[in-house]
C-alpha cells in the first residue's frame, strides 16, 4: 500500500514533509513552502490531514522509556502466524496479558470451570472447600509435596483444609498465594490479582521476587513486578459467596465488570460513563434487576439488543 | 436513533448473530473471543449509524468488518506482549504508572496499525525522524545507507500516516 501513489495534492503535501525533515536548513526552501500551502484550499487540507496522521499518539511516545518503543519494531507476522496466535496456541508460556478474557485454550481445558450466571462449591481432594464465582476457571493438582491451584480466569474464595505437610498455593498470571489453614479470596483481574484474607494470613509472592504477608482483614493487588496493599475492609470483595455484588464506591466500569460474569453475551460500557461512581448492593442472579437499579440511579440509558449485546450509555 | 430504527437493528442482530458467531468462531477457536469479536462487530455498525435494509450481502458484510476486527486484536495482543516482554527487563524505577501504561499502549497500538506492513527498515527510519527529530544525514549513518534512501523510506511510511489522518 506504501508504493502505491496517492492523490496528486496529497503526494505533494508527503514530498513536502519529506524536504523539511531532511535536517538541512534553508531559508528559501520554507519560502516556498508557505507559498504552497497558501496557493490552495486543498494544499491546506491535505497538510492537514496528513499532520494529523502524525499527531497526539507520537506526543506520548516521545515520552516513553526507549525499550518501550521498540515494541513497535517487532517483525510483522504472517497469516498463518495470525491464526495460531489467536487460537490461543503457542502462547500459553507467556501466561501475562493485559486482556481479563485472556487465553483460551487454558480456560477451556481447565478442569474446575462455571459457566456465565453459575457459582459452584465443590471440596478439594485434601478437604479443602472451594468457592468458584461465576465465569471462572482453575485447575487442582495435588502432590506429596505441594496442592496448587490455579486460578486462569474469575474469582475463587478457598477455605483450606490444615496440612503442614503441603503448603497450598494459588497461582494466577501475575504470581502466588501461599497458606497454611486459611480462607481467602482470589481474583484475576485484567492485569493484576486480588487478594483478600477473610481468616488468618497468606504469603504472597511474584516473579520479581517480592514477598509480602497478608493478614486477616488485609488485602493486596499483585503485578508481575511488585505488591500494593489495599485498605482494610476489603471483606465485601467476597459477597459474590451470597450472591450479593457490594459496591462502596467504584466506578460503573468496574461494577459492569463484576456483573460480566452473570450475564450472557457483550456489555458495552460507552466511555463517556465508566467513570461514573457507583455505590450500592446488587444481586447477581438477577443482572437485569442491576441494570436497571443502575439506570434508575446514574445519568445512563441501558440499552439491549437481544441477549448478547448490552449497551450502556450517557442518558439524553 | 429513533425506537424503529434501532428495533430494526435488534432483528438484523437476531437474524444473524448465530451465523456471525459461528462464522467468527471458526477463525478464532475461543468462545469468549469470538463472542467479543461479533458483538463488536455490530457495534461498529451501530456506530457507523448503517441501516440494515441497505444492506445487500449481510453476510459479505459482516465477515469484511469481522476480519478486519480479528486482525486488529491479534496485532494488539502481539504489541502487548512484547510490551510485557520489554517492560520486565526495564529497571523499576522507569515502569510507567497504570494510568501511563494505559495511555502508552493506546498509542502505540495506533501508532503500531498506522505503519502495519511497512519494512522494518522504513519504521526504523521514520521513528528516528518523528520521534527523535533527527536529520537524513544521521538516520542513514545509523541504518547503513545513504541520506536520499532515507528520504524514500521516510515518503513510504508518510504515505501511510497520511491514510491514517483521514477525519473520524
Amino acid at each position: 500500500m506504501s508504493d502505491k501513489p496517492l492523490d496528486p495534492v496529497a503526494e505533494e503535501a508527503i514530498a513536502w514533509m519529506v524536504r523539511l525533515r531532511s535536517g538541512m536548513e534553508d531559508t528559501r526552501q520554507q519560502v516556498q513552502f508557505r507559498r504552497w500551502l497558501e496557493q490552495a484550499p486543498a494544499n491546506a487540507r491535505a497538510w492537514e490531514q496528513l499532520q494529523r496522521g502524525l499527531g497526539r499518539h507520537y506526543e506520548v511516545l516521545r515520552q516513553a522509556p526507549g525499550p518501550l518503543r521498540e515494541t513497535l519494531l517487532q517483525p510483522e507476522s504472517s497469516r498463518r502466524d495470525m491464526l495460531r496466535v489467536l487460537a490461543g496456541l503457542g502462547v500459553c508460556g507467556a501466561g501475562l496479558w493485559f486482556s481479563a478474557r485472556s487465553d483460551s485454550g487454558r480456560v477451556l481445558l481447565a478442569e474446575l470451570r462455571t459457566a456465565t450466571g453459575e457459582r459452584r462449591s465443590l471440596s478439594l481432594g485434601d478437604g479443602s472447600r472451594l468457592l468458584l464465582n461465576a465465569g471462572s476457571a482453575a485447575d487442582f493438582e495435588a502432590s506429596s509435596v505441594r496442592r496448587l491451584l490455579r486460578l486462569y480466569q474469575g474469582a475463587l474464595v478457598v477455605q483450606v483444609a490444615p496440612d503442614p505437610t503441603r503448603p497450598f498455593i494459588v497461582r494466577t498470571a501475575q504470581g502466588e498465594v501461599r497458606a497454611l489453614g486459611t480462607r481467602f479470596l482470589v481474583e484475576q483481574l485484567a492485569d493484576s490479582t486480588r487478594v483478600v484474607v477473610l481468616e488468618h494470613a497468606v504469603r504472597a509472592s511474584v516473579p520479581g521476587g517480592v514477598q509480602r504477608d497478608v493478614a486477616q482483614g488485609q488485602a493486596a493487588l499483585l503485578y508481575p513486578q511488585r505488591i500494593e496493599p489495599l485498605p482494610a475492609g476489603q471483606a465485601y470483595r467476597a459477597d459474590w459467596v451470597e450472591g450479593r455484588l457490594s459496591v462502596l464506591d467504584e466506578s460503573l466500569d468496574t461494577v459492569i465488570d463484576a456483573l460480566r460474569p452473570y450475564r450472557p453475551g457483550f456489555i458495552r460500557v460507552s466511555p463517556q460513563v465508566r467513570a461514573l461512581r457507583v455505590q450500592g448492593v446488587f444481586p447477581l442472579d438477577d443482572s437485569q434487576r442491576t441494570l436497571a437499579a443502575l439506570q434508575d440511579t446514574l445519568p445512563i440509558r441501558v440499552v439491549s439488543y437481544g441477549p448478547w449485546l448490552t449497551l450502556i450509555e450517557a442518558r439524553g | 436513533m429513533s425506537a424503529s430504527d434501532s428495533s430494526k437493528l435488534g432483528f438484523f442482530f437476531s437474524d444473524h448473530h448465530r451465523w456471525l458467531l459461528q462464522h467468527v468462531r471458526r477463525q478464532l477457536g475461543n468462545r469468549a473471543d469470538a463472542e467479543d469479536t461479533a458483538a463488536e462487530t455490530f457495534c461498529q455498525m451501530l456506530g457507523a449509524r448503517v441501516d440494515p435494509d441497505s444492506i445487500e450481502q449481510p453476510r459479505a458484510y459482516l465477515s469484511t468488518i469481522a476480519r478486519r476486527l480479528i486482525f486488529d486484536r491479534h496485532r494488539r495482543r502481539r504489541l502487548e506482549q512484547a510490551y510485557l516482554e520489554r517492560l520486565s527487563l526495564l529497571p523499576e524505577a522507569l515502569a510507567p504508572s497504570p494510568e501511563d501504561t494505559h495511555l502508552l499502549l493506546e498509542a502505540l497500538h495506533a501508532v503500531d496499525r498506522a505503519l502495519a506492513g511497512l519494512p522494518l527498515v522504513v519504521k526504523k527510519a521514520f521513528l528516528m525522524s518523528q520521534l527523535d527529530g533527527l536529520g537524513y544525514a544521521e538516520i542513514g549513518r545509523r541504518l547503513d545507507v545513504c541520506p536520499r534512501t532515507v528520504a524514500r523510506y521516510m515518503t513510504q511510511a508518510l504515505r501511510q500516516c497520511y491514510l491514517s489522518g483521514v477525519q473520524p
